[in-house]
């Protein structure tokens, strides 16, 4: 912690990343205007006191809704990333442990997943599915699977050859207890730096796929959908395009830099390319 | 060269099958029958209907309407969208050059942008300009595609009017979305051309070479260069994908009709078979072009090509 404090780009992302996750909280419960309260006297306002980031095609107070969005797009990342860590991480560990004809399978299959871009794939998916913030955390999810199965898979792999893991092994412990006390904590290093910049990946993902109009609706005050309702008119005032990108750009670049700063810290290797 | 040709072909067979397996199954996971998924909103008659499930087997058993499918795709026939009254692979067709013409020039300017800023951080490692630029290529990897798009929109084509916003016929309309589609990848390959230049100036044959006194630039441009874009040409291959899903994205900001387009109407009218077919005509092509890209290690690095192992 005091090392990843040092780290000056994972200081940078650690505390935007704090200010993002901390005012899209504040925006849950509370906003300076109602974020979808239509006034048809304040369209299109730009920037004032009143709406410091100005006021959309219906009035609505882009300040409001950017705040009051935040939640959205940052909660259907996370859930995404966490459906794809534990299903993908989970048979990636059970693959790298067990190896044999598991291992065969699980690679098998996660080759064929990786075939198809992520993005295409979550396109599949949610075209089976339909269009709706649940279908697109499970889309997202889906994409992230054979991501977190490889790497888990490989940093087992590196893991389970230790002379500790033989030796709980010799000793008789059960796999669950080996895999549980032995491996699991061993390979937490490269699958929090891969949750991290995949979190990052996910908000692009999910917000692109509301963008597209597959993901949350309008009047929803989420990212990616106020893009997409501020294409018509974007050409009639800047800030409508600028808040929305910005905030979507900040944690993007926060995910980054904190996993950037994360990797230079766990794996020591990378750190003379990493600079 | 030959035999190792020949492996890289024999290892895709499980995975492109393993993709038409997946690609046929859909069809199932959609809600409501397999008819209904084939002829989405448009209205067809009971008799049609009936048709359809004798012509593509709905009654048979999975495995021989798998088989079936296979077997049309491998002729090229990628299914009928109901909507558009064509076969799907014409549509595909009608629309992949905007789509290749796009992605093209995305990929030239990732590589010469990714290469040159990669370069240049390379040899100033520890210098300002190093922090700078790599600062500027993680800010760049953070934009999201769409709003950069839109960005690039409003400013050059809206507010300077120097290039044209949408459609693709008018002479220049094509640099904006290529832009905006480049911009991701030029930033990873730039970062990855950094660290892979840094970690290959530490060998023995460039403090060799150099210390039998080479020009620095001859150093860098054959030695060095030549080694250190192997690991980044894979870089470059898996980047088409992400080019590929990208275009989805520009091609609806500049209004493009290529494949991306296509697949996104086909999500949104329901269109099921465009779907299938698009999705699995980009997937297969995403895994030749990785596979090309494979094959050009042999030419870049000869210890492929005779047989050795890659360090």
């Amino acid at each position: 912690m005091k090392r990843l404090a040092r780290h000056p780009s994972a200081l940078v992302g650690a505390v935007l990343l704090l200010v993002v996750v901390a005012a899209s909280l504040v925006g849950m419960v509370a906003t300076p205007h109602d974020p979808t309260a239509v006034d048809p006297l304040a369209r299109m306002q730009s920037p004032t006191l009143a709406y410091p980031l100005g006021t959309d095609q219906f009035g609505r107070d882009i300040l409001s809704r950017v705040l009051a969005g935040g939640h959205l797009t940052l909660a259907t990342a996370f859930f995404s990333v966490l459906f794809g860590l534990f299903i993908g991480g989970g048979i990636g560990c059970l693959a790298g442990y067990f190896g044999r004809t598991v291992d065969l399978g699980v690679v098998a299959l996660m080759d064929i997943l990786l075939a198809f871009p992520a993005v295409l794939l979550a396109l599949g998916i949610v075209a089976i599915l339909g269009g709706s913030v649940t279908n697109v955390i499970v889309a997202v999810g889906i994409a992230t699977v054979p991501v977190f199965a490889r790497v888990a898979r490989a940093a087992v792999l590196s893991v389970v050859v230790r002379p500790y893991v033989k030796a709980a092994i010799a000793m008789g412990c059960t796999h669950r207890r080996i895999l549980a006390r032995h491996v699991l904590p061993n390979i937490l290093g490269p699958m929090l730096v891969l949750t991290t910049t995949t979190i990052a990946t996910a908000i692009l993902i999910g917000s692109a796929l509301s963008f597209l109009g597959l993901g949350a609706a309008p009047p929803t005050p989420e990212w990616g959908v106020m893009l997409s309702d501020a294409r018509a008119y974007m050409q009639l005032g800047w800030w409508l395009t600028a808040a929305p990108g910005v905030a979507l750009a900040l944690v993007v670049l926060a995910l980054n830099l904190l996993g950037d700063g994360l990797r230079d810290l766990i794996d020591p290797t990378s750190r003379q390319v990493g600079g | 060269m030959i035999r190792y040709l020949l492996q890289r072909l024999l290892l895709l067979v499980p995975v492109l099958l393993g993709v038409s397996v997946l690609v046929f199954l859909s069809l199932y996971l959609t809600p409501g029958d397999p008819v209904t998924a084939v002829v989405g909103d448009v209205p067809v008659s009971e008799e049609t209907r009936a048709q359809l499930r004798a012509q593509y087997g709905f009654d048979r058993p999975l495995w021989e309407q798998y088989l079936s499918f296979l077997g049309r795709a491998l002729q090229g026939d990628l299914g009928y969208s109901f909507r558009y009254q064509r076969p799907v692979l014409d549509l595909v067709l009608q629309n992949i050059p905007q789509t290749i013409q796009l992605m093209l020039a995305a990929i030239a300017l990732a590589v010469v942008l990714g290469g040159l800023v990669g370069t240049v951080a390379a040899l100033r490692k520890g210098s300002k300009v190093d922090t700078a630029l790599m600062g500027l290529a993680t800010v760049g990897l953070s934009l999201p595609t769409f709003w950069l798009g839109m960005v690039l929109l409003l400013v050059f084509a809206v507010n300077l009017r120097w290039l044209p916003a949408i459609g693709s016929d008018r002479p220049g309309a094509l640099l904006l979305p290529a832009v905006t589609l480049a911009v991701g990848a030029a930033c990873i390959i730039a970062r990855f051309l950094r660290g892979s230049l840094l970690e290959v100036l530490t060998n023995d044959y460039v403090v060799a070479a150099r210390s039998k006194g080479m020009r620095e630039r001859r150093v860098i441009g054959v030695h060095a260069m030549r080694n250190a874009v192997i690991p980044v040409l894979t870089i470059v291959g898996l980047q088409i994908g992400n080019l590929l899903a990208g275009a989805v994205v520009v091609e609806t900001i500049f209004t493009r009709h290529g494949i991306g387009q296509l697949l996104l109407a086909g999500i949104t009218n329901r269109d099921f078979p465009i779907v299938q077919g698009t999705v699995l005509f980009a997937t297969v092509s995403y895994v030749l072009v990785n596979l090309l890209v494979d094959l050009l290690y042999t030419v870049v690095d000869p210890r492929i090509r005779h047989g050795g192992k890659r360090s």
